[in-house]
């Protein structure tokens, strides 16, 4: 009797990740980019939509989705997305914008995503409303590759946006095993500088130590290019079947004229999880 | 007997109300984020749309489709009745997303299964990117397969072999690059130029590089597996070069793009317009690239300006492009990042306020489904040792 009831009181736990309300994936598109007037440039609004619509079109064509954008999308809105999206069997999430930092106890990072409303969706918020059905995510905000090391989770939650939309705190880097696949931002390395009076190149400290923890759409690649359509590229490629690695491999040709590992993507934009999977 | 009685009333009263609650707890955190978003109308996805287009009708790559099984068959010389061969995918992508071009790509994607072993891993995957009817790219995943059955004696035979192949099937003339190979260790990290064009060698990967004025035209690379081509880059059937002239130094180009930045501006959402960098000439980075212009290569000045601050927008620095003939601006270009605060900036203590949390309450409740049978036990033991 004993034994019965407390299996039946814990049937909701072991079952939590397999029932779905809905049949087949369900995607997300947020843009909450311009939460303050000076944030972002007309043109790098405009870049937004467009290629929000862009994605939005690509996925849409597959799966329902949500589309929230400027100032419906707001932290509380964000959030229960996300819990929504926890209704199907898998989810796939797109989200530009930017970044917010903070530390907990014992200095402890944690990241977040800054919403139109000013408010900040934090990684231990995100993890509560997320699971591994989130089979593929790609945040294009700053800095949200990095998979802080150390305590996870820690007194304030789970740190680390990867970890956060994936549940897999064990989550590997370019990796070809697993159902999930993440894509971020590391913090770009060397930007480098010529100094005319000594003849040397060296680093460059932006101002305010500014950090670049991934492009805006606007800044351009070379003259025809910029980073808008590397994220419509990679969604044109995953929306034809691609994987991960085919879809990257593809945009770098055709933008770069190069290997993705020689272009400035490299070490910069990571993909956590299993770059050989396709869209659901 | 009458106090045991009692007390294992009690107990058990106690352990229903427990239990109950513990289900309760548990259950409605679980399906608190799943409600949330239906109880609100307003947050309901967009049904997936119905298309009126056709399928892509893979028809119309068939003239690259025959190239493809060309390269298969005669370059990369697979025994074709050695795999089941699919076309797994096939489409062209009518202009870069998000751009203003009209470039038309051919992407086909072939899945060869072996005719023997049923391993999923051992299907391999053959991709081409053709632009124009050209093929300028291709390659094999998994990386580590082999799927030739050419034999060579060594990797300069084979690349040999592979070169003599490949340029009957592309048409172009690679004697050049073949009689660069005559001379040199493939299996040793080197360069190796002669004339105008560069041999590198690193690794399992060669490039031969045609370059004016040490900067890089076309080019042709592969990359190796033993003696198997498993990718090919080739640029030489796709871009002509145009004019290669450079009039216009480092400094002349540096200058340029400072003087022409007065007249640069760019605006903010709400309207007001950001103008009046400032530049320190000792803090730019000017580059001579050379990138395809409607399919003509030409070199030009990539010279990225630092700026002495962030300024709206998140614009750190702003990057010219001027033609290396003319000293004429091509354009200017923000750079700018999506970050906004520095965490050493911010120092927030935890506070613990995300308690209420979905998780945590399911945490709460495994907690009390613990101290459930935890003290069931103990009051068993208890009554036990009492009864004795």
């Amino acid at each position: 009797m004993l034994i019965f009831a407390i299996t039946l009181s814990a049937t909701p736990l072991t079952f939590r990740n397999f029932a779905s309300a809905y049949p087949g994936t369900c995607a997300a598109n947020f843009l909450p980019t311009n939460f303050q007037i000076l944030v972002d440039t007309a043109n790098e609004y405009t870049l937004s939509h467009s290629v929000a619509d862009y994605i939005v079109s690509v996925l849409n064509s597959k799966y329902p989705i949500f589309d929230y954008r400027d100032s419906s999308c707001t932290g509380n809105n964000f959030k229960t997305i996300l819990s929504a999206l926890q209704d199907y069997d898998t989810a796939v999430i797109y989200s530009k914008g930017h970044r917010d930092a903070k530390t907990c106890d014992y200095s402890n990072a944690h990241y977040g995503l800054i919403m139109n409303d000013s408010t900040t969706v934090w990684d231990y918020d995100i993890y509560p409303r997320t699971s591994s059905k989130n089979v593929h995510t790609f945040i294009w905000h700053c800095q949200t590759a990095i998979k802080p090391s150390g305590t996870n989770p820690d007194t304030c939650g789970y740190r680390g946006l990867p970890v956060a939309f994936t549940h897999n705190v064990n989550i590997a880097s370019w990796s070809d095993s697993g159902s999930q696949v993440y894509l971020g931002w590391n913090d770009k390395q060397g930007l480098l500088a010529y100094n005319f009076t000594s003849q040397q190149y060296y680093t460059v400290t932006l101002g305010g130590g500014t950090t670049v923890g991934s492009p805006q759409y606007e800044w351009g690649i070379n003259p025809t290019y910029n980073y808008a359509n590397v994220a419509g590229t990679y969604y044109y490629r995953m929306g034809q079947g691609d994987s991960t690695a085919d879809a990257l491999m593809f945009m770098s040709e055709v933008i770069y004229d190069d290997d993705f590992e020689n272009t400035d993507l490299a070490n910069w934009l990571v993909v956590w999880g299993n770059m050989y999977i396709e869209l659901p | 007997m009458k106090n045991q009685k009692k007390l294992t009333k009690i107990f058990v009263s106690l352990l229903i109300v427990l239990i109950a609650t513990s289900f309760f707890v548990t259950t409605s955190a679980l399906v608190t984020g799943q409600t949330t978003a239906t109880q609100n109308d307003t947050l309901v996805p967009i049904p997936k749309k119905e298309s009126n287009t056709q399928p892509f009708d893979a028809s119309q790559t068939v003239a690259v489709q025959d190239k493809a099984m060309n390269f298969m068959m005669n370059v990369m010389s697979v025994d074709l009745s050695k795999y089941a061969i699919e076309l797994k995918n096939s489409d062209i992508m009518d202009g870069v997303p998000v751009a203003n071009d009209d470039r038309k790509i051919t992407t086909l994607r072939y899945a060869l299964t072996p005719l023997e072993g049923n391993d999923e891993k051992e299907v391999i995957s053959v991709s081409f990117i053709f632009e124009k009817d050209v093929l300028r790219y291709y390659y094999t995943l998994p990386l580590t397969v082999v799927v030739t059955t050419a034999q060579y004696a060594d990797r300069n035979a084979a690349v040999k072999g592979f070169l003599e192949k490949y340029q009957t099937y592309t048409n172009i003339d690679s004697t050049n690059l073949m009689a660069m190979i005559g001379d040199v260790d493939l299996t040793q990290d080197s360069i190796v130029t002669k004339e105008s064009i560069r041999l590198d060698v690193r690794g399992t990967d060669l490039s031969w590089t045609y370059t004016v004025n040490g900067l890089d035209y076309t080019k042709l690379e592969i990359g190796l597996i033993g003696g198997f081509v498993r990718s090919v880059r080739d640029t030489r059937g796709l871009y002509t070069i145009g004019d290669t002239t450079v009039n216009i130094s480092m400094e002349q180009a540096v200058d340029i793009a400072i003087e022409n930045l007065a007249s640069y501006s760019y605006r903010m959402s709400d309207g007001s317009i950001v103008q009046n960098f400032k530049v320190n000439r000792d803090a730019t980075m000017p580059k001579l690239v050379v990138d395809p212009f409607d399919y003509v290569l030409r070199p030009y000045w990539d010279i990225r300006l630092y700026l002495d601050e962030v300024y709206p927008g998140n614009v750190f620095a702003i990057t010219a492009y001027i033609w290396a003939n003319t000293g004429e601006i091509i354009s200017y270009s923000n750079m700018a990042t999506g970050g906004t605060s520095d965490i050493d900036d911010i120092n927030v203590s935890s506070t613990g306020s995300n308690l209420s949390s979905p998780d945590n309450t399911l945490v709460v409740a495994v907690a009390a489904v613990i101290a459930v049978v935890v003290v069931t036990l103990a009051i068993g033991l208890v009554v036990k040792k009492i009864h004795r």
